[in-house]
């Protein structure tokens, strides 16, 4: 049966987001949820640094989240486009892949908004006061995307990490067979095997199907051809679906 | 009651008082069905012969109208007129909407209205030309026939309301220019009635309260102020406020005021009526059609456009869920110096500066809320943001 708004609002924790941000309102719209207003914290961030803040902000809400994330803007003016941002002055809240895979694991805005609005809003004001980030920062564009990918995967090398999306998208015993995309030059069942199966026991192969198309739409500068990756085409790949997050 | 679901109930009469509409107002909608009435009956009237009947419906009826927002809004007066002498074999649906049209036709030009009586598909609308500008949509009947009624008593609807049906007239209708005995079946004079009954559970508490053994039965229904009617004025111009730049797919107040009235449970101070009907109304929405069945015609869906446009389903739980957080903060609000903006916010409703006093915001007594009320969390790590552009 299919889910009615109703249950749908109440799993992704409406109430208790607008029970705890108050100032936060619905602003109707046709096929989004848009929720405007202030979100005010109260935040003990690393080293028992105490700040309070408030922000203006607009969350956009496609309905089919948590498979497409919420998107946040700053509307009060106060964070410049050369901080954290992406298209359209939306704000980048973490690595694309990351707020996926938090958000299909626990679909809740209310988690959306605290869990990852409130820091990055946090990490201004803190930034904003002393100069520097309290929770450090990946680096901007493709290096940032391959960097958060790395380290999921807990690979030293960031250079080809998104094949590592790709091995988990492969069936186990095709993928142990490629290159580990480490760079180590071992295949990947001697090397990053049990990282990459259990993600793909966690989140599935066609999961991380979908994630690499998106994730190949997002990186601007297309990998080099090389033996991993003409390795790696001969694996049959579905259609890649469209990229779902605003930097389209 | 503790103080301070007192003071927020005074705090909700305080904004009904600023969104209520005059009691001449009333007067005059009551006097518009008198005059119809009377010249149904006039002598050389057409429909005289068959003994009609206006009785007023809608919020007028139910005494739960609010003041427009917008101020160039129009007021809807309803109608039913049943031609009590009538019955669905003895003519067309079109004959029908044409005989009573006629009369209509003939009230408007007498009456020095805006405009010529306008044909609807169901209904004739009257334009009045007044101070008060009212529309009225007057709908020709007849009454349903035994079987039906005796359907309906099947449905478990109770015969007090079920003996309320009548049949319509419906220019969609396919059998609109036939004699047939398939006509539309409707039943709004038995909602209005099932409405007085959950209204009057209010009532007789608020009277036993007051030690009043008042004539309870003279006093027409829209004047009772019951909190169940004066709920459904709060949740209505929330609604009008949260919507007012997309009003064509707000929550409309049919849903409102059923889901009300089935929610309602006679509680007699304000705040604690309006916060059981908002937690109450969900339960009252059926998962399949009819969705939100009028309890005298279940059939009749009062939510019936939700299936043909998502969006209205969409935006009524989008209501509710912001009137059901808003009503939470407003009693937290007491007392701050936020709390006028608030109302405004949420209802367009500008305090006067007593009325502020009143209810004991008077500026200083407690900080501004936003910050000092918001969760306080612990974040030792977090995402590292990204960003596209290096």
């Amino acid at each position: 049966m299919v889910e009615s708004i109703q249950d749908r609002y109440a799993r992704w924790q409406l109430h208790e987001l607008l029970r705890r941000h108050p100032e936060l309102r619905i602003v109707p719209a046709d096929d989004l949820l848009v929720l405007r207003g202030d979100v005010a914290f109260r935040v003990v961030g690393p080293n028992e640094e105490y700040l309070e803040d408030s922000y203006r902000v607009e969350i956009v809400v496609p309905l089919d989240f948590p498979e497409s994330v919420p998107m946040a803007r700053e509307r009060g003016g106060r964070i410049p486009a050369t901080y954290h941002k992406l298209e359209e002055d939306f704000l980048c809240l973490a690595a694309p892949t990351e707020l996926r895979i938090k958000l299909l694991t626990a679909p809740s805005l209310l988690i959306y908004v605290e869990t990852y609005l409130i820091p990055y809003l946090y990490g201004y004001s803190y930034f904003a006061k002393h100069g520097r980030m309290p929770f450090g920062e990946l680096k901007h564009g493709d290096d940032g995307i391959r960097q958060y990918l790395a380290g999921l995967f807990q690979s030293e090398d960031s250079k080809r990490a998104e094949d590592f999306v790709r091995c988990a998208a492969m069936k186990k015993r095709r993928a142990n067979k490629v290159p580990c995309p480490c760079g180590s030059g071992q295949r990947l069942g001697r090397c990053h095997n049990r990282v990459v199966n259990s993600l793909r026991k966690r989140f599935g192969r066609k999961w991380f199907w979908t994630e690499y198309g998106m994730i190949m739409r997002s990186l601007s500068e297309k990998p080099r051809k090389d033996a991993v990756s003409k390795w790696l085409e001969k694996v049959p790949v579905a259609q890649l679906p469209p990229a779902q997050y605003g930097a389209a | 009651m503790n103080s301070s679901q007192h003071d927020l109930s005074q705090l909700l009469e305080i904004i009904i008082d600023h969104i209520d509409i005059p009691k001449s107002y009333y007067e005059k909608a009551a006097a518009r069905h008198r005059s119809l009435g009377e010249w149904l009956h006039r002598s050389g009237s057409k429909v005289a012969a068959f003994d009609p009947d206006v009785r007023p419906q809608g919020s007028f009826r139910y005494g739960t109208v609010t003041r427009p927002i917008n101020p160039e809004e129009v007021y809807d007066l309803d109608n039913v007129c049943l031609l009590r002498a009538l019955n669905k074999g003895d003519l067309t649906q079109e004959q029908l909407k044409e005989l009573y049209g006629d009369e209509i036709k003939a009230y408007a030009r007498e009456h020095s209205m805006l405009a010529p009586a306008e044909e609807h598909n169901r209904c004739w609308r009257l334009r009045y030309a007044d101070e008060v500008s009212f529309h009225l949509d007057t709908l020709p009947c007849v009454p349903e026939l035994g079987e039906v009624i005796r359907y309906l008593l099947e449905q478990q609807v109770p015969s007090d309301l079920a003996n309320r049906a009548i049949a319509i007239t419906d220019r969609k209708h396919p059998q609109y220019r036939v004699v047939t005995l398939a006509w539309y079946t409707s039943n709004p004079r038995g909602f209005a009635s099932w409405f007085e009954q959950r209204a009057a559970l209010g009532r007789r508490r608020a009277l036993a309260e007051a030690r009043l053994r008042a004539a309870v039965e003279d006093v027409p229904p829209y004047e009772w102020k019951t909190t169940l009617q004066q709920s459904i004025q709060l949740l209505k111009r929330h609604r009008d406020t949260m919507f007012r730049h997309k009003l064509d797919v707000a929550p409309i107040s049919m849903i409102i005021t059923n889901l009300a009235a089935h929610a309602y449970g006679g509680e007699t101070d304000l705040a604690e009526a309006l916060q059981n009907i908002v937690d109450g109304m969900p339960q009252h929405v059926r998962s399949t059609s009819p969705r939100v069945p009028n309890p005298a015609h279940p059939a009749e869906d009062y939510a019936d456009k939700w299936s043909k446009d998502s969006r209205l389903e969409k935006n009524f739980w989008e209501w509710h869920a912001a009137v059901q957080a808003d009503l939470a903060r407003l009693s937290t609000l007491l007392g701050r110096s936020t709390l006028s903006g608030q109302v405004k916010d949420l209802f367009l409703v500008d305090m006067t500066e007593e009325e502020v006093r009143k209810v004991g915001g008077e500026g200083t007594s407690r900080p501004s809320i936003s910050v000092k009320s918001s969760p306080v969390l612990t974040i030792p790590t977090a995402s590292k943001p990204w960003g596209r552009n290096g």
